[in-house]
């Protein structure tokens, strides 16, 4: 903070607490019964003032988590007009409630207004800034011997710098009658400017190559959201809803890399990527360190332009019934039936680059999509309680939900590809030309294609298909064991049939020859000379042309004809629900459910589970109140090749006792205890020493192990409210997290393989502690006017590893902040 | 890079919308307060058993203020809503508590005396709602009218109800706060649900704390037909996808996890010490997780040259759209 912003400051303090000390003693506390006001009773309250932080610390990190800075804010107001007896004109209540504006990430503005029988009316309005700038997430941890050696990633590659508006209107027209109209409307917009990483050298089914770079990304979306619908009661205790919602969602996201910090001689801007190493983007990328920017060495792999584009507009209609009856007096219906179509067309979407890739010796990459996802979804639950008897009564719920959704995209591609005359940076693209690079193919002015090289041209389509059927029925009964004691035991079968399926058709895919192998360098990828044989002999679908390049058409290798059943679950489960009431302040309930499945979609989906909630709720005194929680899930898949485990156990109390009008006391802790494990297979080089060997057969990588992340937390409030005189308010407290995490990679044998895959990775938020005192003071200098004096504090504390040995330091998680708010509240 | 976070001071804040809320507000009070000096409705005769809610204020007085603010005060839509439930129609104190005749009289004729005092209570109750009563006996009379609109319409089943939670032990029904709520969210919910309140205070979480998202945004407290009381999207879909529209889709290439297993599988929900919310603190072990050879999952196991000890290690680096991608199967664009 400037001198003169923190002299404007203290006179503002000085004047709000002059004015507010100088003052004469309040007959009262601030608590008020309104005003009348043209039949109105009225409530309404400001609280107007100024926030005042210090930072220290990785801001960063602040912003992500906390993000209150400094300035003038209205932090609050509040209005309230009630209607004795409902006789108001035009509304009978009204509430206006808002918070967080002036510059608070955090804004929220709520307006309820209804008159009995004629309409009511629902607007809330928040707006939120999102920053994350975690720099740890997705950082390459460059080494610090890399070269330059002085690339360390310390900034958020995947920073996030967005504002969300959300609002949302719903207005019911004759509320209380047997048919009522209901409209409404919502909007989410969201954006800002941003950064987001990409592989760069890409090309369908190609892969990585090694060029990872940071991009700016405009992003923007919103979404809009239209209701209708009716409620109508044609008997007593029945209705029957209808409600139609129309969703438009468009995404306007582009893409560009302004990430040039070397340049070619000669003045080119060079992006050589956020990732370096021993070898990557080269060996020797810098020529010379002295220009501004330093000049890159043009052999290496770099990025001279990127540019991407996203524009998905996506609709998608929805037909909601719903029903409820308690018509019946032993029977009790619900249900909700509703389709949904939804439609993404996602035109022009583009990424295009040029540069220099090695290990696929790619010069540049345009990729142009059209595609068409659809999503139909029905869905249907139906829930019946019959009450048998006073004692006995059955609950059934039954749920199906089904989408599918298939898309295809029309696809061009070209790659591009250098010439071996000159180093490829400095060099231009050396499109296939008969006249330049004449049979046998394999003069310098060919473009240079790898055995790993993409085709140089392709169009074509793709099919995706993904759809899921999902049906549960679960069946309770209850009964009433003791007018204090209920217990409820239950079943639930649960079904899952997933279909999947992807294709691939080339229309044409050409791969032009040229190369060391000259015009063997054409028959690669789709057209490489199958195993066995020699060229010019090549797989079906594949022609040589007179040009000596060669074009596939077809379905692609691994493509589907079709969707498949890819999976099949059955489930059952075993459900526990009771309470029990020994006294009348004392309530304890237990709910259990042990789940058992034959399949699972993926190796983190457990197959058995177990899960028991116990919770107690005793009040001791009228002026106490004390709760308490014991959670525990627990899972797994009992397989070989997999072995994942997991549990989520946790225990935790609150307790409120307020013995006197003027103290009050809330204490809360809550211990949780988090652990996953799964066999994981991957490359690593160097191995570690006791690497072993990944148990299963198929797979692509030999090292295998068993992975396990364990993280327990304790967290614990405190806050004592006291009011020692009318006239102040103390309120003092603390919240605190002590998280220890630690994911460990063991072999299959039990040898502990150390923290990480990657030894240069920090604990990051592993090992933390979170620490959030406050003092909030308040002095209520009349009925209607208070001074209010807030401070907090944000103490966000790593520890274990954050600048590993060997890693270019990327500095520190931490940071420390006040914050101190001095606000002026009227009420009345 | 540089930490540049004025750059969204240029949105649009939803400051101008609340300016122009006001101003009709001011508008509406306006016009509204003129009118509102309207003449009391003729009293409508009460069915027999019934007293009337100024009788009931003889005695408890206490009630009176909050309670004639609040929405239950509202006569025309109190017998609108018990005319809908089938009730007889009355307004006032009796739609809850039951028939009153009985109980005013033997209090009126026990003229202050303890001892007949306690006797007419006993011979002449009304139902008060009482701590060592069931949730299902405390909420029926509310049901009677609140089951058929369509957030409490599944209460029968409910999980809350299962485990003995009654409309009373979160509604102050006598009172004028939003939704008759006895406390604000979150700290309603975190009375009983300590853990998520442990969740919501780790340094990544929804902004529930901060009052933008409630526990009520994506649960329904008073049931769903889903398990963990969760409400839907509006196209029927995962309930994140009210905020979180863009991850919705379709896209043409779709993560399938994100549509069949849901954000649950590789997100908590609540809070967490990792970044994104998400399970683990190291992206590719969860990545790997899933993407290991194995033979009876779909997911294909990474290729050989995802070294894990160099480059590659953040597995987001290059697979950035992991929802779903319009251009890329590999979800690198």
């Amino acid at each position: 903070m400037t001198d003169k912003r923190c002299g404007q400051w203290l006179l503002v303090a000085a004047l709000v607490v002059g004015l507010g000390f100088g003052a004469p003693r309040p007959a009262a506390a601030q608590q008020t019964t309104g005003i009348n006001w043209q039949g109105f009773t009225v409530h309404q309250g400001v609280d107007l003032g100024g926030r005042w932080s210090t930072q220290s610390g990785n801001a960063n990190n602040y912003d992500t988590f906390v993000n209150l800075q400094q300035g003038l804010r209205l932090f609050s107001f509040n209005l309230a007009m009630n209607a004795p007896a409902a006789s108001g004109r035009l509304f009978n209540s009204l509430i206006l409630t808002g918070f967080g504006f002036g510059g608070d990430p955090d804004t929220v503005a709520h307006l309820a207004i209804a008159k009995s029988k004629v309409y009511a009316f629902d607007a809330r309005l928040r707006r939120d800034v999102y920053y994350f700038g975690w720099n740890l997430q997705a950082n390459p941890l460059n080494a610090a011997g890399a070269n330059p050696a002085t690339m360390a990633i310390t900034a958020p590659l995947h920073q996030l710098n967005f504002l969300r508006t959300m609002g949302d209107y719903n207005l019911t027209l004759a509320p209380q009658s047997s048919f009522q109209v209901r409209l409404g409307y919502s909007h989410i917009g969201e954006g800002g400017p941003s950064y987001t990483t990409v592989g760069a050298a890409m090309a369908p089914g190609v892969g990585e190559v090694g060029i990872d770079t940071v991009l700016v990304q405009d992003y923007k979306t919103s979404s809009d959201l239209y209701r209708a619908g009716f409620d109508y009661t044609p008997f007593a205790r029945t209705r029957i809803s209808f409600t139609e919602v129309v969703q438009h969602t468009k995404g306007d996201t582009a893409l560009q890399d302004q990430n040039y910090l070397y340049q070619l001689a000669g003045g080119t801007p060079l992006d050589l990527g956020v990732a370096f190493s021993s070898t990557s983007p080269c060996a020797a990328p810098i020529v010379s360190a002295a220009t501004t920017p330093p000049t890159a060495n043009p052999a290496c792999q770099g990025i001279l332009t990127y540019v991407g584009d996203n524009r998905p507009r996506i609709t998608m209609p929805t037909e909601q019934l719903t029903f409820q009856s308690s018509y019946f007096s032993k029977l009790t219906l619900d249900g909700v039936a509703s389709y949904s179509s939804g439609k993404n067309t996602a035109d022009a979407t583009q990424a295009n680059w040029r540069g220099y890739s090695s290990r696929l010796t790619l010069a540049g990459n345009n990729d142009l999509g059209n595609g068409v996802a659809k999503r139909v979804l029905i869905n249907g639950d139906l829930g019946a309680v019959y009450t048998i008897t006073e004692k006995l009564r059955l609950t059934s719920d039954a749920s199906y939900n089904a989408f599918r959704l298939p898309s295809a995209l029309g696809f061009i591609t070209s790659n591009f590809f250098y010439p071996k005359t000159t180093a490829p940076l400095a060099s231009t693209i050396a499109p296939f030309n008969a006249t330049t690079c004449p049979a046998p193919y394999t003069a310098a002015t060919c473009p240079q294609h790898s055995s790993s090289a993409p085709a140089d041209a392709a169009n074509g389509t793709t099919s995706d298909y993904l759809g899921q059927n999902l049906g549960r029925e679960t069946i309770q009964v209850a009964y009433s064991i003791t007018p204090r004691w209920n217990l409820a035991l239950g079943y639930r079968y649960t079904y899952r049939a997933i279909y999947d399926g992807a294709a691939i058709n080339y229309a044409a895919e050409a791969f032009d020859p040229g190369g060391a192998t000259g015009a063997a360098a054409a028959a690669r990828g789709d057209c490489a000379v199958p195993k066995g044989a020699t060229f010019p002999t090549l797989p079906a679908g594949c022609t040589l042309q007179s040009d000596g390049s060669i074009v596939f058409s077809g379905a692609a290798a691994g493509s589907q004809t079709g969707h498949a059943l890819a999976t099949l679950i059955h489930g059952d489960s075993a459900l526990v629900n009771t309470w029990i009431q020994p006294a009348n302040n004392l309530t304890l309930s237990l709910a259990v459910e042990l789940y058992s499945g034959d399949n699972a979609f993926t190796r983190i989906t457990p197959r058995q589970s177990q899960h028991y909630i116990g919770k107690v709720r005793y009040q001791p005194a009228d002026w106490a109140q004390i709760n308490g929680t014991v959670d525990d899930l627990e899972g797994n898949n009992n397989l070989a090749e997999d072995q994942f485990k997991e549990h989520d156990r946790s225990f935790g109390f609150s307790a409120t006792l307020a013995p006197q009008p003027s103290l009050m006391f809330d204490l809360g802790y809550n211990y949780e205890d988090l652990y996953n494990q799964a066999v994981v297979c991957y490359a690593t080089t160097p191995a570690p020493a006791a690497a072993s060997k990944c148990p299963i057969a198929s797979s692509p990588v030999t090292i295998g192990s068993l992975s396990t992340y364990s993280a327990k937390t304790n967290f614990f409030n405190a806050d004592l409210s006291l009011k020692p005189v009318s006239a102040f308010t103390l309120r003092l407290g603390m919240s605190a997290s002590y998280s220890n995490g630690v994911p460990v990679f063991f072999n299959l044998n039990g040898v502990n393989l150390g923290n990480f895959i990657n030894p240069l990775t920090p604990f990051g938020g592993l090992q933390i502690s979170y620490q959030q005192p406050y003092a909030d003071f308040t002095y209520a200098m009349t009925n209607n006017v208070a001074y209010h004096l807030y401070w907090g504090r944000y103490l966000y504390t790593t520890h274990g590893q954050q600048n590993p040995a060997g890693l270019a330091p990327i500095g520190g998680q931490n940071f420390d902040t006040d914050n101190l708010a001095l606000s002026l509240q009227l009420t009345m | 890079m540089s930490h540049t976070n004025t750059w969204i001071r240029s949105g649009r804040p939803a400051g101008r919308a609340v300016l122009h809320l006001l101003a009709g507000v001011f508008l509406l009070g306006a016009a509204a307060g003129a009118a509102a000096q309207t003449a009391p409705a003729a009293a409508p005769v009460l069915p027999a058993g019934y007293v009337g809610t100024s009788r009931c204020r003889d005695c408890h007085s206490n009630h009176s203020h909050s309670f004639d603010i609040s929405a239950h005060a509202d006569d025309q839509a109190m017998l609108a809503a018990a005319k809908k439930a089938g009730q007889p129609p009355v307004a006032g104190c009796e739609t809850c508590h039951g028939p009153g005749k009985a109980h005013a009289d033997a209090m009126e004729n026990a003229a202050g005396d303890e001892t007949e005092t306690l006797a007419a209570l006993k011979t002449s109750p009304i139902y008060a709602f009482h701590a060592g009563d069931s949730a299902e006996q405390k909420s029926k009379f509310c049901l009677e009218c609140h089951s058929t609109g369509t957030e409490q319409m599944s209460f029968a089943h409910s999980e809350h109800m299962d485990h003995n939670v009654a409309c009373v032990n979160c509604h102050a029904v006598h009172g004028n706060t939003e939704n008759a709520l006895s406390k604000p969210q979150p700290q309603l919910c975190y009375g009983c649900h300590q853990q998520q309140e442990a969740q919501f205070n780790l340094p990544f979480a929804h902004p529930v704390k901060q009052g933008v998202v409630q526990c009520a945004d994506c649960h329904n407290p008073h049931g769903t037909l889903v398990p963990t009381q969760l409400r839907s999207a509006a196209a029927q879909d995962q309930v994140c996808y009210t905020c979180h529209q863009d991850k919705q889709g379709p896209f043409i290439y779709q993560h399938e996890p994100t549509a069949t297993e849901g954000c649950t599988d590789c997100h908590t929900p609540h809070g967490s010490a990792n970044p994104d919310l998400l399970k683990v603190a190291n992206v590719n072990q969860l990545c790997l997780s899933c993407h290991t050879a194995a033979s009876f999952s779909a997911a294909p196991g990474t290729p050989s040259f995802h070294n894990q000890a160099a480059q590659f290690q953040a597995c987001t680096l290059c697979h950035p759209q992991v929802h779903g991608s319009n251009l890329d199967p590999a979800f690198t664009r």
